[in-house]
């Protein structure tokens, strides 16, 4: 049962002479939610586009699935992306599509041939997922920040996907929303077995979603632990995290 | 200290022309890539028609005005010269000859810059930092394909046909303009206007717009895909996308005046 | 959906109007060049051709009828002209058909204009090559117009002596002023009349003379029956009626000639100041001479314009200076 969907060697970035990540490894098994907890600004955003091949790392091995990321062709990684969900921070949805535009679209462009009304059915079921099928029709304009974030998890379901990328899933939310989003979270992967890699600096999200922690300090990934483990760990360097 | 000033000031240049370098470096990347991307499947063809109906189609409303304006002035403000000389049967010629080899072109490029370039930067700035494109990218979309290619492609294609349509409004008001002093018949002032013109005048004159719709278009793309540092950075890439492409024109056209004078296509 | 149906086609009705326009605009253009009509071609040679290109004009009676379509170096002094020219003209344009170059307007484009032939010859076919004439340039024209004015001047100095010498000429005022002449010719006339009068008295009493010889006798009447004498006479009588129907003539001629002089005498002052009355001739002259005013004048106007045209500004401008340089330096 220890399978991993995401391994992640010697992974190394630089920005200019900012070193983000520097040897950086990470494994993540199979149906576990793996938390990565780091200060802002220490490269968890780059860690997870890396993996979805947003970014291109400089030296290291990224595999997902079996298959190493980084030396795919442009049809290849469409075909392992189909499989990777990722929320974004600032959620993404296009802001000239309805919100039913706005999750037909990757079914659409995965170019999955689907009837009309197969298409309908799928983007209700995941609104339905998310609690917002009244939405089907709106602008993401009008919809608030944690209305938002739920559009964009259907979106990232819509696909079924086998792993989730969250980043930072919980950010400039209200406590109660953000609750929300991690009640969501964790009946996601209650329903979908999903296996979900949570970029955070949020305690509470990763005390409520996280299996396992991986504290990412320095570029590297500095411990891994469950939050027990970690809270109560003398390191002076993990402590301040949960203070 | 004016040897460190000097030398403050040999710094910067080095810095900012570096920096200009580089950007202009960037900018023939990207648009090698429209070339190389745009013919490969898939197409996005609904995308590109949309984008032709929002650059094109409604860009027409202004683009008309300023060319109605721009012909009636330009007949206004000739009119006093030409009569001095006894010439006023030349204005037909004249302003059929300024509007379509020039002022037509150049004039509805800049507020097409203006109206499109900025409006490319800003939609493209926002969806960079707001991570539109990169979820495009994740779901399996070729964002430069989905946003570069069909904007550059639309516009490269419907600012040929808005100058065609904003010249013939031009004329149009040139002979309101025209009526405003003598008496002339819509048919004899537009066969006046056709006397003086060649083919070689509008073919190069419609090419040099396919060169200046690729221009607006690439350059707003380029400001709008690499914008950073959030909000304000897409005022930015809105803003230097209008400045940027509006030279880009005048460049574009003094090369292309250079071109046909060296071919000799107005015997 | 449906929104993006009409806006499709709204995008369609932009497109299509830009096409269309740029197409009509082609196709009006083309059609002025001759473009897209098949024409047939006509040739032509100059010996000079004053910077006729492709494309140039082509008319016929001053209608556009086709367009250059070459302009060849055939040897030193021979440059041949290829035009094509509209289809419709081939029941038109004759093979003695004559082509000359010309301007259009003072300033204009070269244009070439064929003028029909005297005289029939057949309808023009493709290839034919037309005969040419030298053209009539700006230049020619001024070099004619100083020519003429020179002679006009000449002449008008000639006249202006003849007539002084007429007005101041006392033997041929007198001849022409003299009345007497008029009465002296009433007179001639009269007595002319007088003598064809007596003629005919003398001619009646002759016949009747004759007729008492015809029925007498006597010496007279046998003098009068000899036919010898009888026909001398009979010619002798019949010279007598001629006489008498010349003088009738004259008669006549006078009268009308001395009605002639009174009139003069009447109206004028005699003929010679009538020649120099004679209105249509003084009004031409009078308009001759305007002409040539009014040609010079508008010639330096246009010389004025020419120097005022910021084209031709700088040239006048250095013409100036040299002028002034050459004045300087002597």
């Amino acid at each position: 049962m220890n399978e991993s969907v995401i391994s992640i060697r010697g992974l190394s970035k630089t920005f200019g002479t900012n070193r983000v990540l520097d040897h950086f490894d990470l494994v993540l098994h199979r149906g576990e939610n793996l938390a990565v907890l780091g200060k802002s600004g220490s490269g968890k955003s780059v860690l997870i586009k890396c993996i979805i091949g947003l970014i291109r790392p400089d030296e290291g091995n990224i595999e997902v699935l079996g298959q190493n990321m980084l030396n795919l062709n442009r049809e290849e990684l469409d075909d392992i992306r189909v499989k990777i969900g990722f929320l974004f921070q600032s959620n993404a949805l296009y802001d000239s599509m309805t919100v039913r535009d706005n999750l037909e679209f990757p079914l659409r462009r995965h170019s999955f041939r689907l009837a009309p009304a197969e298409v309908n059915h799928m983007v209700m079921e995941a609104l339905r997922n998310v609690g917002l099928e009244h939405a089907v029709d709106m602008m993401p304009a009008e919809l608030s920040g944690g209305m938002r974030k739920r559009i964009a998890l259907a979106r990232t379901l819509i696909l079924k996907p086998e792993i989730i990328l969250y980043d930072e899933p919980t950010t400039g939310l209200d406590p109660i929303t953000s609750l929300e989003i991690i009640n969501l979270i964790n009946a996601i992967r209650g329903k979908f077995g999903t296996s979900s890699l949570i970029i955070t600096h949020d305690l509470k999200c990763v005390k409520l979603t996280a299996d396992r922690i991986a504290m990412l300090i320095d570029g590297h990934c500095h411990v891994t632990g469950d939050f027990e483990g970690l809270r109560s760990s003398s390191d002076e360097r993990i402590s301040p995290f949960f203070s | 200290m004016p040897g460190l000033s000097k030398w403050n000031a040999v710094m910067i240049i080095s810095k900012n022309s570096g920096v200009f370098l580089q950007e202009i470096g960037e900018l023939s990347r990207f648009a090698a890539r429209f070339w190389r991307e745009w013919l490969r499947p898939r197409y996005e063809f609904r995308e590109f028609i949309r984008q032709c109906f929002v650059i094109g189609y409604k860009s027409l409303p202004l683009t008309g005005l300023t060319a109605f304006i721009m012909g009636l002035v330009l007949t206004m403000q000739l009119h006093p010269s030409m009569i001095y000389y006894g010439v006023e049967s030349l204005i037909p010629s004249m302003v059929g000859i300024a509007i379509v080899r020039e002022v037509g072109p150049v004039l509805t490029a800049l507020i097409f810059a203006g109206k499109i370039g900025s409006s490319i930067g800003a939609e493209l700035g926002s969806m960079k930092v707001t991570e539109q494109i990169d979820a495009m990218e994740v779901s399996g979309t070729n964002p430069f394909k989905y946003l570069v290619v069909t904007r550059t492609a639309a516009s490269m294609v419907m600012l040929p046909i808005l100058v065609i349509i904003s010249d013939s409004i031009s004329l149009y008001g040139s002979y309101l303009g025209n009526n405003i002093y003598e008496r002339t018949t819509f048919i004899l002032f537009f066969r006046q206007v056709f006397d003086s013109l060649v083919v070689a005048d509008i073919i190069p004159a419609v090419i040099k717009t396919f060169f200046f719709g690729f221009a607006v278009g690439i350059i707003g793309c380029f400001k709008g895909y690499f914008t950073d540092k959030g909000t304000e950075g897409v005022g930015r890439a809105a803003n230097s996308a209008v400045v940027v492409s509006s030279v880009m024109i005048f460049i574009l056209d003094l090369v292309v005046v250079q071109i046909t004078d060296l071919m000799n296509l107005y015997d | 959906m449906q929104n993006q149906a009409f806006n499709t086609v709204k995008l369609g009705i932009f497109v299509l109007t830009g096409l269309f326009l740029l197409i009509l605009s082609l196709y009006i253009l083309g059609k002025n060049r001759n473009l897209f009509g098949v024409g047939f071609e006509l040739k032509t040679h100059f010996e000079e051709v004053n910077g006729l290109v492709t494309g140039n004009n082509v008319r016929y009676a001053g209608i556009d009828v086709g367009s250059v379509t070459g302009v060849d170096i055939l040897n030193d002094t021979v440059i041949e002209v290829a035009m094509s020219i509209d289809r419709k003209m081939r029941d038109i344009i004759r093979r003695n058909a004559v082509a000359a170059l010309g301007t259009d307007g003072l300033v204009g484009n070269r244009v070439v204009n064929i003028s029909p032939g005297k005289g029939e010859a057949p309808f023009a076919v493709s290839g034919d090559q037309l005969a040419s004439r030298k053209e009539v340039s700006t230049e020619n024209m001024l070099q004619t117009l100083s020519r003429t004015n020179e002679n006009i001047a000449v002449i008008t100095a000639e006249l202006r002596e003849v007539v002084h010498r007429i007005n101041t000429s006392a033997q041929l005022s007198e001849l022409l002023n003299d009345r007497t002449m008029s009465a002296d010719l009433k007179a001639s006339a009269e007595n002319l009349r007088r003598a064809t009068a007596k003629a005919s008295d003398l001619m009646s009493q002759a016949s009747g003379t004759l007729s008492l010889a015809y029925e007498g006798e006597g010496a007279l009447a046998t003098l009068l029956t000899d036919t010898a004498l009888a026909g001398d006479l009979r010619v002798a009588v019949q010279k007598i009626s001629e006489v008498e129907e010349s003088a009738d003539r004259l008669v006549l001629h006078i009268d009308e000639a001395a009605k002639m002089v009174n009139e003069n005498l009447q109206y004028g002052q005699g003929p010679a100041n009538a020649l120099l009355r004679d209105s249509l001739l003084t009004y031409r002259l009078h308009t001759t001479l305007e002409n040539v005013e009014k040609g010079t004048a508008a010639f330096s106007e246009n010389m004025e314009a020419l120097k005022q045209n910021f084209l031709f500004r700088r040239y006048f401008r250095k013409l100036e200076k040299a002028k002034k340089k050459e004045t300087e330096s002597r």
